[in-house]
């Protein structure tokens, strides 16, 4: 089971999303499973295995533990978005202990990847998974880590150093916190490193639709994964790492 | 509390002559404002007060109104953590695909976006988000962005004129004058939303005829292009949190006099409660809390205070009974004396020291006074498009655009402002004459 990929469909799903998530877990090597739930009569055309349930999506996720489940998830305005909640994005939030792929319809082949790594709390769980999901992709990935007046060190250091040695320091301090988590990352062709300043869970999302990233990749462990999950307009991976039978 | 002992033991006649004093070179100050900032000019004459004995300490405590302090505190709050979610920008985003690219489109759709939400949002804060977004898209169009801001701001001024919350001057007489949330809403929201198509029939006419909206740029893909460049940060969870607790407040200020709450602590509890289920850091926030116009405030009620106690307002409320025969005649002379003052002065201390008038007024006179409190609302706010000194929100924009790279001379303004200010408070003063004429 821990080998499988999950496509949880409720209803109905954008047959973009299966083909895109045929095609992920062929890259990735893992077998593909497809979960329809509720009354419905949709049909899949594509040679894997399909599953009809009877159990609500909630009750699915919280039975199984695949290696990763694939949501299907709208993504409406930004206006609809703050009255109208995806029951996929309501089902990633409920489960901080499952690793989720929320990908929206037209999404397709994954070339290009965001993961996002907290500097000052990096999360041995989440590295390590993180090789085991982006090496078989064989793609650039950037690695992305903020700065914020929230965080624990910054209000610190702006209180005893100026402007441009700030700069210069941060730069330094979390430019080698990169380097070591890259260097954890065998086998992933990590393209650069990124400092953004703001909070994370707005800045990162609307830098990996700005520069179109097909893929973005966040800790499930992190206090900002609301917002991850309900400000990422590309395909998000929330990973908590690997998840024991 | 106590009372303190003054160096100085003043007689009843010196003591209304140095409250008037103090209120006289306070307000020198506020207007001479190149030479002293607002802020420490009201600190100054309200400590001065209180010193030279005009005011006791205890009764500077009393004439500082918590509930119009709290209600502008907690507002700023509330509006800080939706700036903070990117939700005023998206909205401006929003607007602005609507428009297309046409220039009245944009004139229209961003006025009127600023009028709504300048009736529940300080003015000041709407202009500092709307106008750097104008002023964008407005030079990548290669039209000239001047007659826009100030269209954009006459329009932040006469939408705050809409409810309790929309400008300090309604605060100031929700207040001192115990109107409740829905006393703004029934009397006056219907006046300022006519008032507002007039305004706006004014300046897009004279926009029209100056040429201002003639488009430069031709194809509907080059505007797509510029809104693609512009996609405005957002925080939904954060915007929901936000937008919760905003709606919760609004219908709380709609039932506060049914549960007996002042607005200004709802306002308060409601931020408060905003802060900590967001979990944001209370800094960041109240950064953007105007901290020097709260202060402003302090000072002015105790310099204020000081005509108060010492009975001036008395004497003038007495005094102009003698041109106010009734609330219809009254209308116009509060009306369009305040409009005339706040086009020229700070709307501030004129509508607190206005208020006071009105409050010793209704001892004096036998008739219903309440729509001189209206009046006086239409007039200040409305008043304040007159110049380009008469409402904070015009130096602010005057002061984005020039940073920006484009001055707005006084002259600039005068021409726009001064027939908007003519013309709505006209409409404004003769709707509201007729609905007490005929009601």
């Amino acid at each position: 089971m821990n080998d499988e990929l999950i496509l949880l469909i409720k209803e109905k799903a954008p047959y973009s999303v299966v083909r895109f998530s045929r095609r992920f877990s062929v890259k990735i090597r893992k077998r593909l499973l497809i979960v329809v739930t509720g009354n419905t009569d949709f049909k899949i055309d594509e040679p894997v295995k399909v599953v009809y349930s009877d159990l609500k999506p909630e009750e699915l996720v919280e039975d199984l533990t695949p290696f990763m489940f694939i949501l299907p998830t709208e993504k409406p305005s930004v206006i609809e978005h703050i009255f109208f909640k995806p029951w996929s994005e309501e089902l990633a939030e409920k489960f901080p202990n499952r690793n989720f792929l929320l990908v929206p319809p037209e999404s397709e082949a994954v070339n290009k990847v965001l993961v996002y790594v907290d500097w000052e709390h990096p999360d041995e769980n989440y590295i390590g998974f993180l090789n085991e999901l982006l090496t078989p992709l064989r793609v650039p990935v950037t690695l992305v880590t903020t700065v914020d007046e929230e965080d624990e060190v910054l209000p610190l250091l702006e209180k005893e150093f100026p402007q441009w040695e700030l700069d210069e320091l941060l730069n330094h301090m979390v430019g080698k916190a990169l380097a070591e988590l890259g260097n954890k990352l065998q086998g992933i062709k990590v393209l650069n490193f990124l400092l953004l300043k703001g909070n994370p869970g707005v800045m990162v999302p609307m830098y990996a639709s700005k520069r179109g990233y097909d893929l973005l990749v966040a800790p499930q462990r992190s206090k900002h994964r609301e917002e991850f999950i309900e400000n990422s307009k590309i395909p998000l991976a929330l990973v908590v790492g690997r998840i024991e039978e | 509390m106590s009372e303190g002992v003054s160096l100085f033991h003043l007689s009843h006649s010196s003591k209304v002559a140095l409250a008037v004093s103090i209120f006289l070179g306070t307000y020198a100050m506020i207007v001479l404002e190149k030479f002293f900032h607002r802020v420490p000019a009201a600190l100054f004459g309200g400590t001065l007060a209180v010193l030279i004995g005009v005011l006791t300490p205890h009764e500077a405590w009393i004439s500082i109104d918590g509930n119009t302090l709290f209600l502008l505190l907690g507002m700023m709050t509330i509006v800080s953590v939706l700036i903070e979610s990117g939700f005023f920008s998206i909205l401006a985003h929003k607007a602005l695909k609507l428009t297309g690219g046409k220039p009245l489109k944009i004139l229209i759709v961003f006025a009127t976006l600023t009028a709504v939400i300048s009736a529940f949002l300080d003015n000041v804060t709407t202009v500092l988000f709307v106008i750097p977004i104008l002023i964008e898209i407005l030079t990548r169009l290669k039209l000239n962005p001047v007659p826009y801001i100030i269209a954009v701001v006459l329009a932040s001024n006469i939408g705050g004129t809409a409810t309790l919350i929309g400008d300090p001057p309604n605060v100031i007489i929700g207040s001192l004058g115990h109107f409740s949330f829905n006393d703004f809403l029934i009397n006056l929201t219907p006046i300022v939303a006519i008032t507002y198509i007039v305004g706006l029939i004014t300046f897009v006419f004279y926009m029209k005829r100056k040429g201002y909206l003639e488009t430069k740029t031709s194809t509907v893909e080059e505007f797509e292009e510029i809104l693609s460049e512009l996609p405005p940060a957002y925080n939904i969870p954060l915007m929901r949190k936000g937008l919760i607790v905003f709606g919760i407040t609004l219908l709380l200020f709609l039932i506060h006099h049914k549960l007996g709450w002042e607005p200004g602590y709802i306002a308060l509890i409601s931020a408060s409660v905003l802060l900590l289920w967001t979990g944001l850091h209370p800094e960041k926030v109240l950064e953007r809390v105007e901290w020097g116009t709260l202060l402003f405030f302090v000072g002015l009620f105790m310099v204020i205070g000081g005509l108060k106690f010492s009975g001036v307002f008395d004497y003038i409320a007495r005094f102009i009974t003698d041109f106010i025969s009734g609330p219809l005649t009254g209308i116009w002379v509060v009306g369009s004396f305040s409009a005339l003052v706040s086009g020229i002065v700070d709307n501030i201390p004129f509508t607190m020291a206005m208020s006071y008038v009105l409050l010793d007024l209704a001892k004096e006179v036998h008739f219903n006074t309440q729509p001189l409190w209206w009046a006086l609302s239409l007039g200040a706010c409305l008043g304040g498009n007159l110049t380009l000194i008469g409402a904070s929100a015009n130096v602010v924009a005057a002061g984005i655009a020039e940073r920006e790279g484009y001055k707005i001379t006084f002259w600039d303004f005068l021409k726009m402002g001064t027939p908007v200010a003519f013309f709505t408070v006209l409409t404004a003063l003769l709707l509201l004459w007729l609905r007490y004429l005929l009601f």
